[in-house]
């Protein structure tokens, strides 16, 4: 037990395993994660890079943070800052009850005078006296330091635990909602995303987005965005709520973000070389400028081999953001070939090959993150203890001064930090001359 | 629109040219020795900071947003705080006064660098806002701040560190003491990035319910901070020091600047807004 002790807290091994991390997340960030691009271009990618895209394929580098050998180092690390802190809360502990009499490294010097006159001028100086035994003195300044360390890595491990908790637990996933639309439990959601200890997200009730209310700067830059939301129950009641950018919703425990993605869905009804018609809705994300057309492409919609490419302006005269009336063009593309384009007006149809369409309706959507997740106290709690830790350990390192009686009726000071000692050298200096000597040193 | 940038820019060149002027100054007060050159050195520093203040408070009243969305932005706040860094930690450890000829060109260089960027005005998106982003933007610059005190003390002892050195060398402090003022500015540093970072993880949850997303800026926002740690480790651990820890964080800092201004061109994501 103790050997392996040992090996987790020896240098080497914290070295290796820092080394490691680095590493690995340093690999993450030139090899792209499954988790992070899209499987298209992920495929572009492997095609750039055939003998790294095999390479990485066959180590499984796509997915590093999942992978076993990172969960090792992560465990590996959890492991040494765990015994680590165990330790150093020990060394503080005995540091703050039991100081070593020997004081290593210290710098003594004698000064004429009492011990208790001695005394008033080191209080005086902003040490705290904390206990007289052996005829000696003791004080100490900033004790607190001597946790800095314990709690910095304290800090690390409740993060790394709270974060592993919620990798595990957290359920996420993304609405994409119009205007008047409801979205039932049933729905499957978009992006979503669980921990292996959890089930797939479901909303808790059936979800309709009431208005998307929006605003723009003069530069047509968004200046605020927010939905207007009702949940309505299975036992029929309704509640309603609001959630903007920064301003979160929080219904049955699920919290509901605003996404920054909004725009326009168009209802166009498509009817096919077969007669029958199906309703179709397109969601376009918002132009950036009035006279800037948006832009979306759905393949597949209308059979293989086909693209239905959309675009639409707000202001069909493409003057402003503030007047709504929109001009969408579909354009349908058969084995990358144009087939044709149809311009549509709410009520208009158009005809591309042998596919008619009609812009039945539009109404506004917008996007909203859906998060339920267990455990960010934790993690916000870590980041504080690593906070408090790292002020601790850097700006206040504890100084100790003992004074005691020593022979030919002259008062033994001595002085040290327990931690950068050459940092503080003006302090000792500012010690000695508050007790009447001068201070020799450069 | 034309005549506010042209405001900001010339203010920001008054501040180039005080802030050149104390470098001059500082830096010949140290090389000949001449201490009461090098302590005047500070008048054109303190007027500089004030015009250049007055440059940054111009520009946010301007744009209705703080400095930390376009590059000038972004440089010249970065600039600001790295000389008010030194300033306030000049007062706290006077031993520090030297890093002054590394620190006082690294300002004016980035304030002109700023001024060639286009100044215009870039919206801030609604995502940007809230008390943690201040804390998350003013941390990293704080902790850039000590980084380039630290890589003065670094650069310091490789120079003092070799077989013939130049006379003005012997007014640094000796090679121990400059080793130890950089592995503690890098303490320093190493602390501050660690809660930008975590301010920014606080941010991101309460903007878009994620704490962490593995964005590229993120991404190498914790290697440069683990790299830290692995400095912070090997000299606590190994006893690492000298010259081999001088290049050791000479690597951290250049790993950092990368981090602060490269990384947001590699990817689209909130923190691709800035820098831009």
């Amino acid at each position: 037990m103790n050997s392996v002790r040992r090996f987790f807290l020896s240098g080497k091994t914290v070295i290796c395993l820092i080394a490691a991390a680095l590493f690995a997340i340093t690999l993450s960030a030139f090899i792209p994660q499954s988790f992070l691009v899209s499987p298209e271009k992920m495929l572009a990618w492997r095609m750039a890079h055939p003998l790294l895209g095999s390479l990485s394929e066959l180590l499984g580098l796509h997915h590093i943070y999942t992978h076993p050998v990172f969960s090792a180092v992560l465990a590996g690390t959890a492991v040494s800052l765990s015994l680590s802190t165990r330790d150093q809360c020990l060394a503080a502990w005995r540091r703050m009850c039991r100081p070593d009499p020997e004081m290593p490294g210290a710098e003594s010097f004698a000064v004429v005078g009492s011990v208790e006159h001695c005394s008033q001028v080191i209080s005086s100086l902003g040490f705290l006296r904390r206990n007289a035994g052996d005829g000696v003195v003791r004080f100490v300044r900033h004790p607190w330091g001597y946790w800095g360390n314990a709690l910095l890595h304290f800090g690390m491990v409740v993060s790394i635990a709270a974060s592993l908790f919620i990798a595990l637990t957290q359920q996420r996933g993304v609405v994409q909602i119009a205007e008047g639309t409801p979205w039932y439990p049933s729905y499957p959601l978009l992006s979503e995303e669980h921990g292996l200890l959890a089930k797939p997200l479901v909303l808790p009730d059936t979800l309709r987005l009431d208005r998307v209310t929006y605003r723009f700067r003069p530069d047509n830059s968004v200046q605020r965005l927010g939905s207007n939301l009702s949940f309505m129950s299975d036992a029929g009641t309704v509640e309603t709520g609001s959630v903007e950018i920064n301003k979160i919703l929080i219904h049955r425990g699920m919290r509901f973000y605003q996404g920054v993605e909004f725009g326009h869905a168009f209802f166009v009804e498509v009817t096919g070389p077969d007669g029958l018609s199906r309703m179709f809705q397109l969601q376009i994300q918002h132009p950036e400028a009035p006279g800037r057309p948006a832009y979306n492409d759905y393949s597949g919609l209308l059979g293989e081999g086909q693209l239905l490419r959309a675009k639409y302006l707000v202001d069909a005269a493409g003057k402003s953001f503030s007047r709504v009336d929109p001009l969408l063009t579909l354009r349908l593309e058969a084995g990358g070939r144009e087939i044709g384009r149809v311009p549509l007006t709410v009520g208009e149809e158009g005809v591309i090959g042998a596919y008619r369409f009609r812009l039945q309706a539009f109404a506004p959507w917008s996007r909203l993150l859906v998060v339920n997740l267990v455990g960010m106290p934790a993690i916000f709690l870590g980041f504080f203890i690593i906070c408090l830790g790292g002020v601790l350990h850097y700006f206040a390192p504890p100084r100790e001064v003992t004074v005691c009686e020593a022979a030919g009726g002259v008062v033994m000071v001595r002085w040290r930090a327990v931690k950068f000692a050459g940092f503080y050298m003006d302090e000792l200096a500012s010690l000695k001359q508050s007790l009447g000597l001068e201070d020799n040193h450069g | 629109m034309d005549k506010q940038v042209a405001i900001c820019v010339a203010l920001n060149w008054l501040a180039v040219l005080c802030y050149v002027a104390a470098t001059i100054v500082n830096v010949s007060g140290v090389i000949f020795r001449k201490e009461v050159v090098e302590q005047r050195s500070y008048q054109p520093v303190w007027l500089g900071l004030l015009v250049h203040s007055a440059a940054i408070a111009y520009w946010w009243r301007v744009v209705g947003h703080g400095p930390y969305m376009a590059p000038s932005e972004v440089l010249s706040a970065d600039a600001w705080i790295t000389m008010v860094v030194f300033l306030v930690f000049l007062r706290i450890f006077p031993r520090i006064r030297t890093a002054s000829v590394i620190v006082f060109p690294v300002v004016f260089l980035m304030v002109a660098l700023a001024n060639f960027y286009n100044p215009g005005i870039r919206s801030l998106p609604p995502t940007f806002g809230g008390i943690w982003l201040v804390l998350h933007i003013c941390f990293y610059k704080i902790a850039f701040g000590t980084l380039v005190i630290a890589l003065a003390f670094s650069i310091f002892h490789l120079l003092k560190n070799r077989p013939i050195t130049a006379a003005w060398m012997e007014r640094l402090p000796s090679l121990d003491g400059i080793d130890l003022y950089a592995y503690r500015f890098a303490g320093f540093g190493f602390i501050f990035w660690a809660i930008g970072m975590l301010a920014g993880s606080i941010w991101a949850y309460k903007s878009w319910g994620r704490y962490w997303g593995w964005d590229p800026v993120e991404t190498w926002s914790l290697i440069t901070w683990l790299l830290m740690g692995g400095y912070l480790h090997l000299r606590r651990f190994f006893r690492m020091s000298g010259n081999r820890a001088a290049w050791f964080f000479v690597l951290c800092f250049v790993m950092s600047v990368v981090s602060l201004f490269v990384t947001s061109h590699m990817g689209t994501s909130i923190h691709a807004e800035y820098f831009r």
